[in-house]
């Protein structure tokens, strides 16, 4: 059983909004970066199960910004400290809420240099492992073949949008961009389902099952006119593309980051920036 | 619009435009209505064709050109001829003076547009604006024409008739070549024309102008200067945007009464501020908190509260019986100390020479050694006293500023000595083995050395803690600040907002003391920007035209305070610096500064003295200086520079900076205030991390996530 690799399968058949529900309750789970009660939250999905002697390795795909939303917080991390608080309250983490019980995250794979630096819609992403007891098959979505989201294909995203609980929601794919002249369109499936913040980093997934994108972004103006309908998700096929060219990743830890950062707000309050 | 007639830009009556007659040139006649009494106001615009408008070598039968001297009205006054001259000849009885004005008052009201009473006029002194409006009717059918208020021409002839302007008129008067308020721009929207308040007409001000040539308030006390002050500061800071302008503008306040932080508190958590406390009068929790006592954030914030002043409707709000307004002003005022807004101002440390250090690591070596004991403490001793000579005598020139490299040499080469005596290694040939050698024969090495451990790293932790304190931010930055810092935040790309609090004489001193060193500063390298204005409140405190009664040492501070304002009046607009001076009794001040300031703001001034010191600048009507005023935060502004009307007096209704405050305090939410000074910050603390990214990442070890 140990080291047997578990991965979602594409379905010959079209599924219903019921049975890709069922899927996603079980892999689809809530990530929140927290100071305290500040921070952001988001969605992740599972992709890949690894059977371990005492349980399961699951490995998620999410958005990267669900992790870099925390970091514009040092104010709030220095207002906290002028209020005396200890160093255990001050704590940043980044958590998933998985089969009901809470997995820390810490070392994340993503795009080189992208956590800090300006990232395009693309890059937007980071891959995370959890060690699990979890002895069963965790339902899972099929990750996609390159090329496999096609243009007016009837696609459902699932999440955790504001504070509600796991839903989906359904549009169809507008256009798949490749090579774009507009970096920000580059390598995104537009389409219309309803995606809201919190959102980020769930899966796109059309009737077969497959996770074709990870929804990650929407424009609502184009800074004269208000706009609706348009919403990206990150070809996911793409995404792990990237991944396998080491050259363009890195492993990052997000533990000593959040150190750190908890570290220079403090000495800010103690003497200003 | 297509223009047909100056009746398209005239205050118009129920049937047609108000009209008068030009009897002099510095008098209009209005025939006597009620509507006529009613629309003439002192400030108005009249328009009188001039000689620009005839046209001797007319060859067409088209509309010709028109050319409308503009007139401004001073005063209004009502005139029966007949009245007069019975008054003037006393030939008549006083029944019948009073049998008239029954008439007059009888018909007037009978009769509101056509009075039949033909001896009464309304009789306007006016006088010239230089501007008249050219209404370019000969081609007012092609594009590109239009109508322009421009200099003056013409000349007026007697009998004209005289139209009263509108307000599209005035509005293009008073904001002649003022550019539309934008992010690219420091104009801002300074007040209403206080005869078109609702709808308002905004009057423009350039606030660059406005702060690199001089301005001046005066008023009498309840006039409202610190509140127009405040506004003031708060449209200048938030005109025009960070990116197009780069922290154009810089305040620098002295104040005396310390009642600024009330009237300017969304600004100090708006821009870069600071509230700095130039002396020792503050209270013993705010002084231990500056200190670093932060367990006292609450008792200072509560204490300065206590000592500071509110305007009156700051603090009935903070007086509130609900209590709610003053738990909101408590929690700005800890936030913006707990963001190190509040500091003390410090002299520039001295510069810490290597001698010194020297001698205090001899000191803390020779302690440290006296502390070895047990087996071979001689043999001790005096191998940890020669590393602690070799350290002191290792330098040639011992009497020049410590730099980072000896903080570097001396820490590297401890660390040679903590490491060979930490190794178990025999001796190498190294510098540290062969000193060491001399006192311990290698053969002791490994029972002696491990002893040597404890106070070399006592060193190295002392040497440490000095160099961090040398660099340390509190030398200069957080809680206090020094000159280097006053001048590192005035030449940013913020815009910076300063409250010096103190006593009459620090302030003084400290105004000499700041001014001369950012004065000369830009003197010397040629800085122009940003305009930074030295706003000294009470001004007849800094800037006294004599000095009676005060004690020596009086004197000499106020010999310095006058010293920099007459500098920065005289010299300061070339390199950006402005002056600014509040005060209600304008004949109390140094007279000389007065002919230097480009802008004038002017209150309620009784007394004739006050009014004529400033009449006499501007060759105006002294009785138009205070005709516009009517209302509570009306004020007379007078600027060769900064508006569009120059040297005109404009009447002007400033917004309540009580208002403004309360509003802020109300609404103030500090968690949409952490999300945008966030935003604000965000640069600095991301290229921190950048900066320390290595020690975050990796790269990747292992492929197991792949699918």
């Amino acid at each position: 059983m140990s080291g047997q690799v578990l991965m979602g399968s594409k379905s010959e058949e079209k599924l219903s909004g019921p049975d890709l529900l069922e899927i996603a309750k079980d892999s689809v789970v809530r990530i929140s970066s927290k100071l305290g009660e500040y921070g952001p939250h988001g969605t992740a999905f599972a992709y890949k199960q690894v059977m371990t002697e005492t349980g399961s390795s699951v490995y998620f795909l999410t958005n990267l910004h669900n992790f870099s939303g925390v970091l514009q917080l040092r104010n709030t991390v220095f207002y906290l400290a002028s209020q005396g608080k200890l160093d255990d309250e001050l704590l940043i983490k980044t958590t998933v809420d998985f089969r009901g019980k809470t997995y820390l995250v810490d070392k994340i794979v993503s795009c080189k240099g992208a956590l800090l630096d300006a990232f395009q819609h693309f890059q937007d992403f980071a891959i995370f492992s959890v060690n699990t007891d979890i002895c069963e098959e965790v339902k899972m979505f099929a990750l996609p073949e390159a090329s496999e989201a096609r243009a007016g294909e009837t696609v459902y995203a699932f999440g955790f949008p504001t504070d509600t609980d796991l839903g989906i929601t359904e549009g169809i794919i507008s256009v798949v961009y490749h090579d774009h002249k507009n970096p920000l369109l580059q390598h995104q499936i537009q389409h219309s389902i309803l995606i809201n913040p919190g959102n980020s980093g769930g899966p796109t997934v059309n009737a077969n099952g497959v996770a074709v994108g990870m929804s990650t972004w929407g424009q609502t103006s184009d800074g004269r006119r208000s706009l609706s309908g348009m919403n990206y998700s990150v070809n996911v096929a793409h995404t792990f593309e990237i991944c396998r060219d080491s050259d363009l990743i890195e492993e990052v830890s997000m533990e000593r980051i959040y150190q750190h950062f908890v570290a220079r707000a403090r000495e800010h309050f103690k003497f200003g920036s | 619009m297509k223009i047909s007639s100056i009746d398209d830009f005239a205050e118009v009556t129920t049937t047609q435009p108000l009209k008068g007659l030009l009897v002099s040139q510095l008098e209009v006649w209005f025939p006597y209505s009620l509507e006529a009494v009613k629309l003439l106001r002192e400030g108005l615009i009249l328009a009188v064709r001039n000689t620009s408008s005839i046209h001797l070598n007319q060859i067409s039968n088209l509309e010709e050109d028109q050319h409308y001297s503009l007139l401004r009205i001073d005063s209004i006054d009502t005139r029966h001829f007949v009245i007069d001259q019975i008054r003037q000849d006393r030939s008549d009885v006083p029944v019948s003076v009073e049998g008239l004005l029954e008439k007059h008052q009888h018909e007037w009201r009978r009769s509101a547009t056509d009075p039949e009473e033909n001896n009464l006029r309304i009789v306007t002194s006016v006088s010239p604006t230089g501007l008249e409006i050219h209404l370019p009717l000969a081609v007012a059918n092609l594009v590109g024409f239009d109508h322009a208020v421009r200099p003056d021409l013409g000349t007026m002839m007697l009998g004209e008739v005289a139209y009263l302007m509108n307000r599209d008129v005035v509005q293009l008067v008073v904001n002649r070549g003022m550019e539309a308020p934008s992010s690219k721009n420091s104009v801002m929207v300074a007040g209403a024309h206080t005869l078109y308040r609702s709808p308002a007409l905004d009057v423009l001000l350039d606030t660059d102008a406005l702060f690199r040539r001089h301005l001046g308030i005066f008023g009498f006390t309840g006039a409202g200067k610190s509140n127009l002050l405040s506004t003031l500061i708060s449209s200048a800071l938030g005109s025009g945007s960070d990116e197009d302008r780069h922290g154009e503008s810089n305040v620098l306040l002295f104040d005396v009464n310390n009642e600024y932080f009330g009237l300017l508190v969304d600004c100090l958590t708006k821009y870069d501020a600071h509230v700095v406390f130039i002396d020792d009068e503050i209270s013993d929790s705010m002084a231990a908190f500056l200190d670093g006592d932060y367990a006292l954030l609450r008792d200072a914030a509560n204490e300065f509260l206590r000592t500071t002043t509110l305007s009156s409707t700051v603090d009935k709000l903070y007086r509130q019986d609900d209590g709610q307004g003053r738990a909101q002003i408590l929690e700005i005022t800890k936030w913006l100390l707990a963001s190190g807004c509040f500091k003390r101002f410090e002299q520039s440390p001295e510069h810490l020479a290597l001698s010194v250090l020297l001698q205090n690591v001899a000191q803390e070596g020779e302690s440290l050694k006296k502390k070895l004991s047990g087996t071979g403490m001689k043999k001790k001793q005096s191998a940890f006293g020669t590393i602690v000579d070799f350290i002191c005598s290792g330098f040639q020139d011992v009497n020049r500023n410590i730099t980072v490299q000896d903080f570097e040499s001396i820490l590297n080469f401890l660390n040679l000595a903590i490491e060979y005596c930490a190794s178990d290694d025999e001796a190498e040939d190294n510098q540290v083995a062969m000193l060491l050698s001399e006192n311990i024969p290698k053969g002791d090495k490994d029972k002696l050395y491990s002893d040597l451990l404890g106070p070399l790293k006592k060193l190295h932790d002392f040497i440490s803690s000095a160099q961090r304190d040398l660099e340390s931010p509190l030398r200069v930055k957080g809680h206090s600040i020094d000159l280097s810092g006053i001048r590192g935040a005035l030449h940013d790309d913020k815009r910076t907002l300063m409250i010096f609090l103190g006593s009459e004489n620090s302030l003084r001193e400290f105004s000499e003391t700041l001014g001369s060193y950012i004065y000369n500063l830009r003197r010397r390298n040629g800085i122009v920007d940003p305009a930074t204005i030295f706003i000294f409140d009470e001004a007849d405190i800094f800037i006294p035209g004599q000095a009676a009664n005060a004690t020596d040492e009086e004197k000499d501070a106020i010999r310095s305070s006058k010293k920099i304002a007459t500098t920065l009046a005289r010299r300061g607009r070339k390199y950006g610096l402005g002056l600014g001076i509040a005060t209600q009794r304008i004949t109390y001040l140094d007279t000389s500064i007065l002919a230097q300031i480009g802008s004038y703001f002017v209150g309620r001034l009784p007394r004739m003295s006050d009014r004529q010191k400033i009449t006499e600048g501007f060759g105006i009507d002294k009785d138009s200086l205070q005709s516009g005023i009517r209302d509570v935060g009306d004020w007379v502004v007078l600027s060769h520079t900064a508006v569009g009307d120059r040297g005109a007096p404009l009447p002007v209704h400033f917004n309540n900076a009580d208002e403004r405050v309360v509003t802020f305090i109300k609404e103030f939410d500090i968690s949409h205030y952490l999300h945008l000074s966030e935003r604000r910050k965000k640069h600095d603390y991301l290229s921190d991390l950048v900066e320390n990214q290595k020690n975050f990442t990796n790269p990747i070890s292992n492929l197991d996530f792949l699918p």
